[in-house]
C-alpha cells in the first residue's frame, strides 16, 4: 500500500530524526559485548549467555510493564517490593497446597491487585504517582516482612523449578515467557487504539482530554499493565530460586527505571518505546554479568551501573548537540 | 547614517532548521536613538531574526556587527553583556517573587551587602525605585508578580531588560496581549527609550502601532527583506501590501451567499455564568450558522466557547437539538457531536510528538479499530485524504505535528474534528497566530464545513476575523453579552470599519457605548 514517495518520505525521517538515535543504544551494547568477548573466555559461551538472560529476566519483565507508565508520564516506584510481596505470597500458597498452578495465580493476582489499588490512588484520589508508589513500597515491603517473619519461603513443590529448568525447542520457559511478555506488550503498544492513547497522554494530557480520551482511564490501565507485570516477574522470581524472596526489591525500581531511560524512553512521557526497554536491560545486565565474570564485588557493582546510567544519560545528551552541531554544518554546505 | 558608532545589526545572514530556509541573506541594522520596527506574517522569519540579534541562535551564514566590528553573540548572557537585551512576547516573570526582585532577573551583579555578600534588598529597592521614576512606572516595588495585571508584567519586564543597562534593546511583540490603553502606555515607554537614546527594535503585527512609533521599517517575507523604508515613505495601506504581497490585504468574499439552511435551532443555552456571579447569559444557534463571540479578553467569550466543548464544566442550561444535556467534560461534548478547539495549539490541541496521522484519528480511535486494533492502513489514508482536502503542508503524514507551521497544526485540528464526524465546532481564537494566508484557507474551510451543514460557535479578540467570518456576533463585556449583532447589522458596521479603518477602536465603542445599529 505504500507509495513509492510515501517510502521515501519514512526513510528520509528515519535518517534525520531517528536512525542514529534508534541504533545508539544496539551499538553501545555491541561494543561492550566485543570487548567482554574479547578480554574473557567464559563470557561469550552459551551457559553465561544463557544465565544473562535468566538472571536479566525479573528485570526486563518489570521493566517491560513499567514502560507503559513511563510512556503515561507516570511511575511505579512499588514495583521491586511488589516483586518480593508476590514471590512470598506465591510460594506461601504454593507451599500449603501443593500446587504450582495455584500458586502462580495467586502470585499475579496480588501483582495485578497492587496496580489496581496504585491506578486507583492515583486517579481517584488524585496523589501524585512519584508519592502514591513511594508509600505502597514501604506498605508492601511490611507486608512481605509480616508474612514471612522476615525469612525466605522454601520447601516448596518440585514443578516451581519446572520455568527456568524446562526448555522447549532448545529454550528456556522462563525465556519464552518473557517473549511473550515483549511480544503482548509490543503489540499493545503498537498495535492498539489503547497504545495510541498512552503516548497521547504522555504527550500532552491536555491535548488528550480535549480529543475526547479519558486521561485517567488510560492512566489506571497502565498501573494494572504494570501490576501485572509485577506478578509474573515475581513469579518467575520464585520459580528460578526454588523460593520466596521477602528481601528480593531492593532497588528493582530505580533499575527498571535506569534500563527505560538508558533504552532511550522520555521520562517526561510520550516517546520512547518497549523495544528501547529491551535494549537498556540488556545493557545492565550484560554489564552486571561482564563485572562478575571479572570478580568485582556486587557493592562494587552497583557503582558501576549507577556511572553508566549517568553516563547513557549524559551520552544521549552530547549525541543530540552533536547532531544539532551537524545539521547547522550542513546548512552552511547547501546554503 | 554610516557612521560605525552606535550601530548593532546583522548582515547578509542566512539560516535555515533542518533544510527549510527561514532567512535569505537579510541585512537588519539598529541605530542608537531610533525605533526600527520589523514586520512580517507569521513564518516569515522574524523570531529566528530576533533570536539571532540575541545571541539565543547563532548564524550558519551571516555576521553581526556591534559598533563597526564583528562580534560573535555566543549566548543570550553574552550579548547581554556586550548591551544587546530582549523582552520576550511571552511572560517570564516569577509571581511569588516581588517586582524589585524580578527586576534583578538574573542579573550577574545585584546590589550585595555585608561578609556573608547577602541580596541587599533595601539597595536593589532603591535602584529600581530609582529606574521606575526615570521611566515613569508606577508600579510598587514590593508587589508580587502574580498581583500585576499584564499591562504592569510587560513594563516589569522591560524594567528587568532595562536593569541590564544595554544600549540596544529588542521587544518581540510587545503589546500583543495588551487591551488598547496598556499598549497605549507601553508604545510611550518604547518612545521615552528612544529619546533615551537607546537603539529599539519593534517586533510587531499592528501596523498602525508601526506607523506611529518607527523610524524606519523592515517588511520580511517568506525569509526575505522585502523592504528597509523609512517610516514617512509608508502607510498602512502600502505596508499591509508588503507584508502580504497582494493587493487586498484580508479581503475574503463576504458569505452571505450563505447556505440553505433549516433554520433549525441546535444549540439553545440558558442561564450560563462564565464566573461565579456574572450575569446569566442565553443565546441559540442556529444549523449552518457560524455565530462569533468578542471582546476584549477577559470578557467572557472564550469561556463560553470552552463550556460548549467541554473544557470547563458549562455552567448553565443547555439544550443541544432540542435535547436537554450535560456538558462537563470533553468526553461529554464529543459524545453529543461537539468538537472543541483550543487556542494553545501545542499546549492543549495537539500531541506534539506523534505524527500527523494519529493527531488526525485520536478523536475518532474506534472509528479506525476493530476490536481495539488500530488498522493502520485507515489511519493513514484517512490523514492522506484530509491533507488533500484541507491543503495541510507537510511532506509525510508520518511526521510529527511540532514540526508543523502554526496555520497547518489549525488544519490537523479541524481534520480531527472533521474525522470524529463532530456537526458543532466550539472554537476558540480561529487563527491567532496564523499568517494572512492560512488565515484565509482556515475561514474558506470553516464557511465550507457549515455549506456543508455543520454550525460553529467561535471566540476571537481579532474583531477583523469576527466581521468577516460570522453570521452574527455577540459583543462580551465583562462576563455580560451585551448585545448581538446580525448579518444585516455588520454590514453597516463594516462600513464603519472602514471609515475608521480601526477595528480596536470600532471593538471598543461597540463594547463601551452599544452599537447604533444593534437591536435591543
Amino acid at each position: 500500500m505504500s507509495t513509492p514517495t510515501d517510502v521515501g518520505a519514512r526513510l528520509r525521517q528515519l535518517r534525520t530524526a531517528g536512525l542514529g538515535d534508534l541504533l545508539f543504544v544496539p551499538l553501545v551494547l555491541l561494543v561492550i559485548v566485543a570487548y567482554l568477548g574479547i578480554v574473557n573466555e567464559a563470557f561469550l559461551t552459551k551457559t553465561n549467555l544463557t544465565n544473562i538472560l535468566l538472571q536479566g529476566a525479573v528485570l526486563a519483565i518489570v521493566a517491560l510493564g513499567m514502560t507503559f507508565l513511563i510512556l503515561a508520564a507516570e511511575l511505579d516506584l512499588s514495583v521491586g517490593a511488589g516483586v518480593a510481596l508476590v514471590s512470598v505470597v506465591a510460594a506461601l500458597v504454593m507451599r500449603d497446597t501443593g500446587s504450582v498452578l495455584v500458586g502462580v495465580l495467586a502470585g499475579v493476582g496480588v501483582g495485578a491487585a497492587v496496580g489496581v489499588i496504585n491506578g486507583l490512588i492515583v486517579t481517584k484520589l488524585e496523589v501524585p504517582s512519584f508519592i502514591a508508589t513511594l508509600g505502597m513500597l514501604v506498605i508492601l515491603e511490611g507486608i512481605a516482612l509480616l508474612l514471612t517473619d522476615a525469612a525466605v519461603v522454601g520447601r516448596l513443590p518440585e514443578g516451581v523449578k519446572a520455568l527456568t529448568n524446562d526448555t522447549f525447542l532448545g529454550i528456556r520457559l522462563i525465556l519464552w515467557l518473557l517473549l511473550a511478555v515483549f511480544v503482548a506488550l509490543y503489540l499493545l503498544q503498537s498495535r492498539t487504539t489503547f497504545g495510541a492513547r498512552v503516548f497521547a497522554v504522555g504527550g500532552s494530557p491536555e491535548a488528550a482530554r480535549l480529543s475526547g480520551i479519558s486521561v485517567d482511564r488510560t492512566r489506571f490501565f497502565c498501573f494494572v499493565i504494570a501490576g501485572v507485570a509485577v506478578g509474573i516477574a515475581g513469579v518467575a522470581l520464585t520459580a528460578r530460586v526454588g523460593s520466596g524472596q521477602p528481601g528480593a526489591g531492593g532497588v528493582l525500581a530505580l533499575t527498571s527505571i535506569a534500563a527505560i531511560v538508558i533504552g532511550g524512553t522520555s521520562l517526561y512521557g510520550g516517546r520512547g518505546s518497549v523495544v528501547r526497554t529491551v535494549w537498556g536491560v540488556l545493557l545492565i545486565s550484560v554489564v552486571e554479568n561482564g563485572l562478575d565474570l571479572e570478580g568485582v564485588n556486587v557493592d562494587m557493582q552497583r557503582v558501576v551501573i549507577g556511572i553508566v546510567f549517568i553516563v547513557a544519560a549524559g551520552a544521549d545528551f552530547f549525541r543530540r548537540r552533536w547532531r544539532q552541531g551537524q545539521r547547522n554544518r550542513a546548512v552552511e554546505g547547501v546554503a | 547614517m554610516n557612521q560605525p558608532q552606535g550601530r548593532f545589526g546583522i548582515h547578509g545572514v542566512t539560516h535555515d532548521y533542518s533544510g527549510v530556509v527561514v532567512l535569505r541573506n537579510v541585512d537588519f541594522d539598529l541605530t542608537a536613538g531610533r525605533i526600527h520596527a520589523l514586520v512580517g506574517e507569521n513564518g516569515s522569519g522574524k523570531s529566528t531574526l530576533t533570536r539571532l540579534l540575541t545571541g539565543a541562535l547563532r548564524p550558519p551564514r551571516g555576521s553581526l556587527h556591534l559598533d563597526g566590528e564583528e562580534v560573535v553573540l555566543k549566548s543570550p548572557a553574552d550579548a547581554q553583556s556586550r548591551g544587546v537585551a530582549v523582552v520576550h512576547q511571552d511572560y517570564h516573570l516569577f509571581g511569588d517573587l516581588t517586582v524589585a526582585e524580578n527586576v534583578l532577573g538574573i542579573n550577574e551583579s545585584p546590589p550585595r551587602r555585608g561578609w556573608s555578600r547577602r541580596l541587599d534588598k533595601a539597595e536593589l529597592r532603591r535602584r529600581v525605585l530609582e529606574m521606575f521614576s526615570n521611566l515613569d512606572i508606577t508600579i510598587p516595588p514590593d508587589l508580587l508578580a502574580r498581583e500585576l495585571g499584564p499591562a504592569e508584567r510587560k513594563f516589569v519586564e522591560i524594567a528587568r531588560a532595562m536593569f541590564l543597562e544595554p544600549r540596544f534593546l529588542i521587544f518581540d511583540e510587545p503589546t500583543a496581549s495588551l487591551e488598547p490603553q496598556g499598549s497605549a502606555s507601553v508604545l510611550s515607554l518604547l518612545e521615552r527609550l528612544r529619546e533615551d537614546g537607546l537603539g529599539v527594535c519593534f517586533v510587531s503585527h499592528r501596523l498602525d502601532e508601526i506607523l506611529r512609533i518607527a523610524d524606519e521599517v523592515t517588511v520580511l517575507r517568506d525569509g526575505e527583506r522585502i523592504a528597509h523604508l523609512p517610516r514617512d515613505d509608508l502607510n498602512e495601506g502600502t505596508l499591509a501590501k508588503l507584508i502580504t504581497g497582494s493587493d487586498q490585504p484580508g479581503a475574503t468574499p463576504a458569505r452571505r451567499d450563505a447556505p440553505a439552511r433549516t433554520g433549525r435551532t441546535v444549540v439553545r443555552v440558558t442561564g450560563l455564568t462564565v464566573a461565579p456571579g456574572s450575569d446569566h447569559i442565553a443565546f441559540e444557534v442556529a444549523q449552518g450558522e457560524i455565530f462569533g463571540l468578542t471582546g476584549l479578553l477577559g470578557s467572557g467569550a472564550a469561556e463560553i466557547v470552552r463550556m460548549l466543548g467541554g473544557a470547563q464544566p458549562l455552567a448553565g442550561e443547555i439544550e443541544i437539538d432540542g435535547r436537554p444535556a450535560s456538558i462537563q467534560t470533553p468526553r461529554d461534548a464529543s459524545k453529543l457531536g461537539i468538537g472543541f478547539i483550543p487556542e494553545d495549539r501545542k499546549g492543549a490541541g495537539l500531541i506534539p510528538d506523534q505524527s500527523v496521522a494519529i493527531n488526525i484519528s485520536l478523536s475518532s480511535l474506534p472509528s479506525v479499530a476493530v476490536a481495539g486494533w488500530l488498522r493502520f492502513r485507515q489511519v493513514i489514508s484517512r490523514a492522506l485524504h484530509y491533507r488533500s482536502e484541507l491543503d495541510i503542508k507537510v511532506r509525510s503524514v508520518r511526521a510529527p505535528t511540532r514540526t508543523l507551521s502554526g496555520g497547518n497544526q489549525q488544519k490537523v485540528m479541524l481534520a480531527k474534528w472533521l474525522a470524529s464526524g463532530a456537526t458543532l465546532l466550539a472554537i476558540e481564537e480561529p487563527t491567532h497566530g496564523v499568517d494572512i494566508g492560512a488565515k484565509r484557507q482556515v475561514h474558506d474551510l470553516l464557511r465550507e464545513f457549515t455549506v456543508n451543514g455543520g454550525t460553529i460557535v467561535l471566540a476571537s479578540t481579532d474583531v477583523r476575523e469576527v466581521l468577516e467570518l460570522c453570521d452574527r456576533i455577540a459583543i462580551m463585556r465583562h462576563g455580560a453579552m451585551t448585545e448581538v449583532l446580525s448579518a444585516s447589522e455588520l454590514t453597516r458596521a463594516e462600513v464603519t470599519l472602514r471609515g475608521a479603518g480601526d477595528p480596536e477602536a470600532l471593538l471598543e465603542s461597540l463594547v463601551e457605548s452599544g452599537h447604533p445599529g444593534s437591536d435591543a
